[in-house]
């Protein structure tokens, strides 16, 4: 009864906190200036439909070939880190403690301008094909631990089988280990992608141009036009309309590989 | 209207101040007060490095440059300290950045847009236009860079003045900084890179196989940043004046250009 009491207090206290934030946010806010610097609704209309057509578009682009490239190369390096051989396995350790180690931005910059200054070789594609090569590289080191995890989860048992039934190693590790592996990697997965979506916001410090505007440039240009912070509000709608279905779906995956357990 | 609350707190607290210690203290509070500082006693100046010569962080930390020097001896002659506040430039331009600082000073060229969210003081500085270029790029002039990449900094008047000048077929290239513009021509990304000559003629000075290619008349002159602040811009546009009257202004001019 007591240790009832007690978790009844200290729920009633935190909601009570909660509607004290809420209560102090609503009486010391300036709503007037809130609304007229964030939620001013001609800056939203002026960025309509452009918001959407170049900048959400562009994001998404960047962020679906970064993947896909990021994904190919993380892939490499998993088989690497986890090969026989050791200057295999050096390379791949070396890479990812490498690229996870440093900024993104920091690849970004080296890519785009360091990589040409010193042997001359320009990635096609521009700047746009530099910033997404330079972050592929970044997602392919955060990824290629993912799937090292994901591939080592699965049974030995399963590739032991495999093998005794006369499959090739390269053909156990396509056809029974990378299928069952990939379920237990999807969530994850899923997550880096969320967290690419965001890092195409730094694609603009090396340089851009009206056509090639992701969100928070477009969101800049913005500000600056027309003095006011709006466009980050419509940017921040923007994200989330890109991010939140992901990371609904990561739950819901979530929950069946818990079940199928 | 968050200004004004903090003015009345911060009246608040001198009166209750003045009123602790007796008369002595009310004129200086008072006076102090009068310029609706960010932080009382000190002038906090707002920049965006680096863009030497005007301003940059040299390499035992300071900030310095002509805007930077001409600051701090506004500073002084208000008998305030001096402290520097980084800021993009598209907030110092777009009046965003003036809740953490008293004034801007960034190289910024006074435009009608501009002057629609900042108030400007009287102009301290007359500026031009200039095309920076490799010397081995053979590119003597605008009409050169047809075909070819510029470089500009975003919101900047090098940017404006491109976009509305420039031959059909120079494609531009926008970045965030003033930096980025450097490493892509380095990196051949870019030909060229539209900025003001202060900036551009040190840059020159000091590194061989760069050449200004074009220079472009477009009267513009600099003025510091300031919103909703009458009695510190009054206060320096005062300041400023008598610095054209008694050397001062001289002094720091050759200390950058002239040497």
């Amino acid at each position: 009864m007591s240790k009832r009491r007690k978790q009844l207090i200290i729920n009633i206290a935190l909601y009570g906190f909660a509607v004290a934030l809420v209560v102090l946010a609503t009486i010391f806010g300036d709503w007037e200036r809130i609304a007229g610097n964030f939620f001013n609704i001609d800056v939203v209309r002026a960025m309509l439909p452009e918001v959407l057509t170049i900048a959400a578009r562009n994001t998404v682009l960047y962020t679906i070939a970064s993947f896909s490239i990021g994904l190919v190369i993380a892939l490499t390096l998993a088989l690497m880190r986890m090969s026989t051989i050791l200057p295999y396995r050096a390379f791949a350790i070396g890479y990812i403690e490498l690229f996870r180690g440093l900024p993104a931005l920091v690849t970004l910059i080296l890519l785009a301008f360091g990589i040409p200054i010193a042997f001359s070789i320009r990635v096609p594609g521009g700047q746009v094909g530099a910033a997404i090569l330079g972050l592929s590289i970044v997602a392919g080191a955060y990824m290629a631990e993912t799937i090292r995890g994901g591939i080592e989860a699965v049974p030995r048992g399963q590739a032991e089988a495999a093998r005794s039934l006369g499959m090739s190693q390269s053909r156990t590790m396509m056809t029974i280990v990378l299928p069952q592996a990939f379920r237990i990697m999807i969530p994850p997965l899923t997550n880096e992608m969320v967290l690419l979506i965001k890092d195409t916001s730094l694609f603009f410090v090396i340089g851009s141009t009206p056509a090639t505007r992701e969100l928070l440039k477009f969101a800049r240009d913005f500000m600056s036009n027309r003095r006011n912070a709006t466009p980050l509000t419509v940017i921040a709608i923007a994200y989330l309309l890109i991010t939140l279905p992901l990371t609904y779906l990561v739950r819901k995956m979530e929950k069946r590989t818990a079940r199928s357990r | 209207m968050k200004k004004t609350f903090r003015l009345v707190a911060l009246s608040a607290v001198f009166a209750l101040v003045a009123a602790g210690c007796g008369d002595s203290t009310t004129t200086t509070t008072e006076a102090a007060a009068q310029l609706e500082l960010v932080t009382a006693g000190t002038l906090t100046v707002c920049t965006e490095t680096p863009y030497p010569p005007m301003e940059y962080v040299d390499e035992s930390g300071n900030y310095t440059g002509f805007d930077m020097e001409l600051m701090r001896a506004i500073a002084e002659d208000l008998d305030l300290d001096f402290v520097v506040v980084e800021a993009g430039f598209d907030a110092i331009t777009g009046g965003l950045a003036y809740d953490q600082c008293d004034v801007a000073a960034a190289s910024i060229t006074i435009t009608d847009e501009r002057a629609e969210a900042v108030d400007f003081s009287s102009s301290y500085f007359e500026a031009k236009q200039s095309l920076l270029v490799r010397a081995d790029s053979g590119i003597t002039s605008f009409a050169d860079m047809v075909g070819k990449v510029l470089a500009v900094q975003t919101g900047t008047t090098g940017h404006f003045y491109a976009r509305d000048n420039a031959p059909a077929g120079v494609q531009l290239l926008e970045f965030p900084d003033a930096d980025g513009p450097y490493l892509a021509i380095e990196a051949n990304t870019a030909a060229g890179f539209m900025t003001d000559l202060v900036a551009t003629q040190g840059y020159v000075d000091s590194n061989p196989g760069w050449i200004v290619a074009e220079t472009f008349e477009t009267d513009e002159v600099y003025g510091l940043g300031t919103k909703d602040v009458p009695n510190l811009l009054a206060a320096i546009n005062a300041t400023l004046a008598k610095f054209r009257t008694d050397g001062t202004y001289d002094r720091i001019f050759s200390d950058w250009f002239d040497g």
